[in-house]
């Protein structure tokens, strides 16, 4: 059986600087991954391309066997990944449940439909989903609102409303404070063990990482140095070198 | 050594938090310069070191207890007159203006300092940085990052400031090019600026600096000599939160 | 076409180009340093027209000589360039940081004050000026007269040229507006006073569209039309050229000035067309003009986005009770109020029609009276020419209107910003262009007139049922389908892109079907708006009626589902009560305009619910 993502040689350049370098990875259902490194070492642009923001120059990213390379966000979207954002990025003007049910309506491919009444629309699997991410005491309120912490949680809804079979996090807990970090992965790990989705994060946070990924990725200068269980990571010399900037 | 009390110093920084939008990005920030010293800022990438420079620039938005440079609250002001207090600010993205050329670089940053001298002039910025010499009249744009980071120093220098905030001058340039920035910050605090230095890398840190400041994920987790956390990688790794 | 004809007709094409590209090249400085779009630079050239007349007439009466002459062009620009100043500190530094939209409509506010102020100072009689002594004559070109004055226009331009670049390249302060072009946050990190530089340039950009105003009265009068002829060409110029970049602009006004030389000879007849049809082009091919640079992306938070307010059972209510009484209004109403509440409900459908694409869709179009009057025009020629009934013109009015809409906004939507903004704009004016010199089929200027209704509709009342069924249906519909799942998903791309596209949602093609929806909902409003009037000329189509729809948005607020028929009956009530007391009601508009831009910026109904929103979460806490 082939793994759910897997990333073959992916390799992008801009204007002559090598931003990701044959990227390799690969990752199964119900797994956390994080894939971290220092500013400028290629995890967004990896990211970028796993999800179709950013055509790849070279490799192949294949989603449950299916070569998903190339398509457009909206396409691999479709296709069960849902995607965070470092800075979130939700509908500002809407609700809570409003934001997911643009979500669900999209997924059910009705966004062109002039003629339905949209507030009742998904309405009950929009509660139900804001609910899974605790926000069902905030369902009704405009995400303008929200505090930070919990406008995380609604991207995470809305990267749920088109039942991912892979999720890409960039950063997800970035911008809020200790306190609810953890909160918020122990979130994403429950969603990932009982949907058998998986996870690849993004993090600068390393106890989150450390007390949350099944697997560490570490990138440094555009290409993949070190890879393994926590325990293995923060034993390795060269990721050492890395973060502690004694690698001059 | 002990990190000068607060009320003592150049720059002030008592309770401050910063944000962008409405993520929260440091969290009750205490720290102080004192006049002619020079500190180093360590972190990870993401631990907030470059917001706390723009944070005391007035770039980003900020709640702060206590902002003071030079005797002067700075926590409403706008940024150029932040500046202008003789604060001088080196971006991490070094912001030059590719549509000048070098020169017109430094015209646009020629400023008399806040005491109202104009000690700087081209030709010391020359001396100072020779590469910077043979191409007074090249587009800002034709340059190499080591360049450009060079030009970016010298810009801000323009401005006769008595303080310097510089954000990861080492980023990202050649071993060659980063020995020669060493000597230039040397340099200019031989000759007296107080600088706060932002990086990541604490081998170049340690070419300047004496103390250090640690940040991870938005709060001070370490201000004391240098020396101290260079020696002992446990304790740097602890304080980095790693 | 024999060489030396070329030659001279060259000639011809260089001097108009150099006076637009002096006027432009102020537009566009003011755009690199403080981003904004000003409508107003048209006022300014018309008020460095008048100012030179009244000055050169005083100044040579003293003295006759070049002197004298040259002495009041450069005072005019000066105080046209002082005025610019005004308009700066009183009015631009306040909006630096509102939505573009807000930033053209507040300086269009200044175009009808200074309209109205120059008729009010010059009265409304065309003012010519003197010739410009020393340079009366005209001299030999291949055996062609040519007179001097334009030959010493060919070279104008091109001393404006040097003279910016000097400015540019060889003084501190013009190092300092490049440098704001490229990065004002670094320059204001190195101590440079930002509202300083701003007035500065500000100034400069207005005095030099005071200098183009003053360098034509020794060929044309002033008139106080020269403002809105000047400023559409000039926005064709620097969009052209690339907005904030000077030599951009002189390339721009060379190709534009050589173009309409030509033009004129091969296509009298669409000359016009061709000066848009070739910015639309150059925008589609590179979005950024030819000299031009992407828009930096801005940093700092996104601006505020209002919730849109669920359809509640009272909302039913009152749209059931304004249906009544507008039911029952013929009863107590006259014939002058029949005509009224008509036209009110005409204006109503356009404004709400704009509303889908600036308060759902995020898409601003600034060029809206073009799909208002393809719809009336489009009614009006099936008449005119196929002998249509009313009935088959009513349905062809949204499906014209609709096509067009559809054509052009694939284009359009792939464009965002001020750039969009512009190309609506432009496709504005080829159609208005059109309906202008294609005399033959239009009717030119003088539009086409007997167009009536059915005979069962030609009735007053009639008719006023037919506009409520069909402008009410059509109200009705675009609030259902602000509501329905596309709503959703055109406000969701209109909050976010980045997340509309990765939940699914084309952006494009949303804001694509919302052009095509709104052109065709705009359509039916000119059709309707052609039969209760009879006639239709080019000024439906004309910018200030696309103004008049963004009043009307602006005035009830955007972001508002009804906000706009509340602005439309008050917009219109205002007009036809308020204009028939004075002379200067264009005055009292800009003001307007300008109060709520800076008083209200989500409009009425909007900063109201805001209002209330606010007070309602601090009870609840």
């Amino acid at each position: 059986m082939s793994p759910l993502l897997q990333v073959d040689g992916l390799s992008k350049s801009f204007g002559g600087v090598c931003a990701a370098h044959e990227i390799a990875l690969s990752l199964d259902a119900g797994e956390l991954v994080a894939l971290i490194g220092p500013n400028g070492a290629g995890k967004s642009t990896t990211f970028n391309m796993l999800n179709g923001q950013l055509a790849p120059d070279s490799g192949r990213v294949a989603l449950d066997g299916r070569d998903i390379t190339g398509l457009n966000p909206r396409a691999v979207w479709r296709l069960g990944v849902g995607r965070t954002f470092q800075i979130t990025a939700t509908f500002a003007s809407m609700s809570v449940v409003e934001n997911v049910q643009v979500a669900l309506m999209s997924h059910a491919a009705r966004h062109f439909d002039m003629l339905s009444w949209a507030p009742a629309r998904e309405r009950d699997a929009a509660h139900d989903l804001a609910a899974r991410v605790g926000l069902e005491h905030l369902a009704a309120r405009p995400v303008g609102e929200l505090a930070y912490g919990d406008l995380k949680r609604v991207e995470l809804a809305l990267a749920l409303a088109g039942e991912p079979r892979l999720l890409l996090m960039d950063e997800p807990t970035a911008g809020m404070a200790a306190g609810e970090r953890g909160a918020l992965m122990e979130l994403v790990a429950r969603i990932a063990r009982d949907a058998q989705v998986g996870v690849l994060f993004t993090e600068h946070d390393m106890d989150t990482v450390f007390s949350h990924a099944d697997r560490v990725l570490v990138m440094h200068q555009g290409a993949i140095i070190a890879r393994g269980a926590p325990d293995e990571i923060r034993a390795d010399d060269n990721v050492r070198a890395v973060y502690l900037g004694t690698a001059a | 050594m002990s990190p000068p009390k607060p009320e003592a110093g150049l720059l002030r920084i008592a309770g401050l938090d910063a944000y962008y939008g409405r993520a929260q990005v440091l969290f009750s920030i205490d720290l102080s310069l004192g006049a002619g010293e020079v500190l180093a800022l360590v972190g990870r990438n993401g631990a907030g070191k470059s917001t706390l420079l723009k944070a005391v620039m007035g770039l980003v938005r900020t709640e702060a207890r206590k902002l003071v440079f030079d005797g002067t609250d700075i926590a409403r002001r706008p940024t150029h007159a932040i500046a202008r207090l003789g604060l001088g600010y080196v971006p991490e993205d070094r912001r030059i203006f590719t549509n000048l050329t070098v020169e017109e670089n430094l015209v646009a940053g020629t400023r008399a300092g806040p005491g109202g001298q104009e000690d700087w002039t081209p030709e010391r910025i020359f001396a100072l940085f020779p590469n910077l010499a043979d191409m007074r009249s090249r587009s800002a744009s034709q340059m190499s990052g080591g360049e450009q980071q060079m030009l970016a120093v010298a810009r801000t220098l323009m401005g006769n400031p008595t303080a310097l905030l510089l954000d990861e001058p080492s980023e990202g340039l050649a071993p060659v090019i980063v020995d020669a920035m060493a000597e230039a910050l040397n340099e200019l605090r031989r000759q007296g600026l107080s600088i706060v230095l932002s990086e990541q890398n604490l081998r170049f840190a340690g070419l300047i600096c004496d103390r250090a400041a640690v940040l991870a994920t938005g709060a001070i987790t370490y201000d004391g000599p240098l020396a101290m956390l260079a020696d002992d990688p446990a304790l740097l790794e602890a304080r980095l939160g790693l | 076409m024999e060489p030396s004809f070329f030659v001279v007709q060259t000639l011809n094409g260089l001097a108009s180009a150099s006076a637009l590209f002096i006027a432009a090249c102020g537009l566009t400085i003011i755009f690199g340093v403080t981003r904004i779009v000003n409508f107003a630079h048209g006022s300014f050239y018309m008020l460095g027209a008048y100012f030179a007349v009244l000055l050169a007439d005083r100044l040579l009466g003293i003295h006759y000589g070049p002197l004298m002459f040259w002495v009041a062009v450069l005072l005019a620009a000066l105080g046209a360039g002082v005025l610019g100043a005004v308009m700066e500190l009183t009015l631009l530094r306040r909006i630096y940081k509102a939505p573009e939209l807000f930033q053209l409509l507040a300086t269009f506010g200044v175009v009808l004050i200074v309209q109205d102020a120059v008729v009010w100072l010059f009265g409304p009689q065309d003012l010519l000026g003197p010739r410009a002594p020393g340079l009366t004559g005209a001299v030999d070109i291949l055996g062609h007269r040519f007179p001097v004055y334009e030959l010493m226009l060919v070279f104008a331009g091109p001393v404006v040229l040097a003279a910016i670049w000097l400015l540019f390249n060889r003084t501190r302060f013009g190092i300092l507006v490049r440098a704001a072009t490229h990065d004002r946050e670094m320059l204001a990190a190195l101590g440079v006073n930002q509202a300083v530089l701003f007035t500065a340039a500000v100034f400069l950009g207005c005095a030099l569209a005071g200098l183009a105003g003053a360098l034509e009265i020794a060929r044309k009068p002033a008139t106080p039309h020269m403002d809105v002829n000047i400023i559409a060409e000039a926005f064709v110029v620097t969009v052209i050229g690339g907005m904030g970049s000077v030599p951009g602009a002189f390339l721009a006004a060379v190709l534009i000035g050589v173009l309409q030389a030509f033009g004129i000879l091969v296509f009298p007849k669409i000359t016009l067309v061709l000066v848009f049809l070739v910015m639309a082009v150059v925008l589609v091919v590179r979005p950024w003009g030819l000299l031009g640079r992407p828009e930096p992306q801005l940093r700092g938070e996104p601006a505020m986005m209002l919730p849109l307010a669920p359809w509640s059972r009272t909302a039913s209510l009152w749209a059931l009770a304004g249906v009544a009484a507008l039911v029952a209004f013929p009863l107590i109403a006259d014939a002058f109020a029949l005509k009224l509440v008509i036209e009110v409900m005409v204006f109503a459908l356009f404004a709400m029609s704009l509303n889908l694409l600036l308060g759902l869709g995020g898409v601003i179009s600034f060029g809206h009276a073009a799909w208002f009057g393809l719809g009336a025009y489009g009614a009006a020629l099936a008449v005119r020419h196929l002998g249509a009934p009313m009935e088959l013109a009513l349905l062809l009015a949204p499906l014209t209107a609709g096509a067009v809409a559809a054509l052009a906004g694939a284009f359009i939507v792939r464009l965002s910003g001020v750039y969009l903004a512009m190309l609506t704009l432009a496709v504005a004016q080829v159609v208005y262009a059109v309906a202008f010199q294609w005399v033959e089929v239009t009717g030119g200027d003088n539009g086409l007139i007997g167009i009536w209704p059915s005979d069962w509709a030609s009735g007053r009342l009639a008719y006023y049922y037919l506009t409520l069924m069909l402008a009410g249906a059509g109200i009705a519909l675009l609030i259902r389908v602000s509501f329905s799942p596309f709503g959703y998903a055109l406000r969701a791309a209109r909050d976010s892109a980045l997340r509309a596209e990765t939940v699914g949602i084309n952006v494009r093609r949303q804001r694509w079907a919302a052009f095509t929806l709104a052109g065709a909902a705009a359509g039916l409003a000119g059709g309707l708006y052609v039969f209760s009037k009879g006639n239709i000329d080019p000024g439906a189509l004309a910018i200030p009626t696309s103004v008049d729809a963004l009043a009307m948005a602006l005035l009830g607020g955007v972001q508002t589902i009804t906000g706009p028929i509340l602005g439309a009956a008050a917009l219109h009530l205002m007009k036809d009560f308020v204009m028939p007391l004075t002379d200067y009601w264009r005055v009292l508009l800009g003001l307007v305009i300008i109060g709520f831009v800076l008083v209200f910026p989500g409009g009425v109904v909007g900063t109201l619910r805001g209002l209330a929103a606010r007070r309602g979460g601090e009870a609840s806490r």
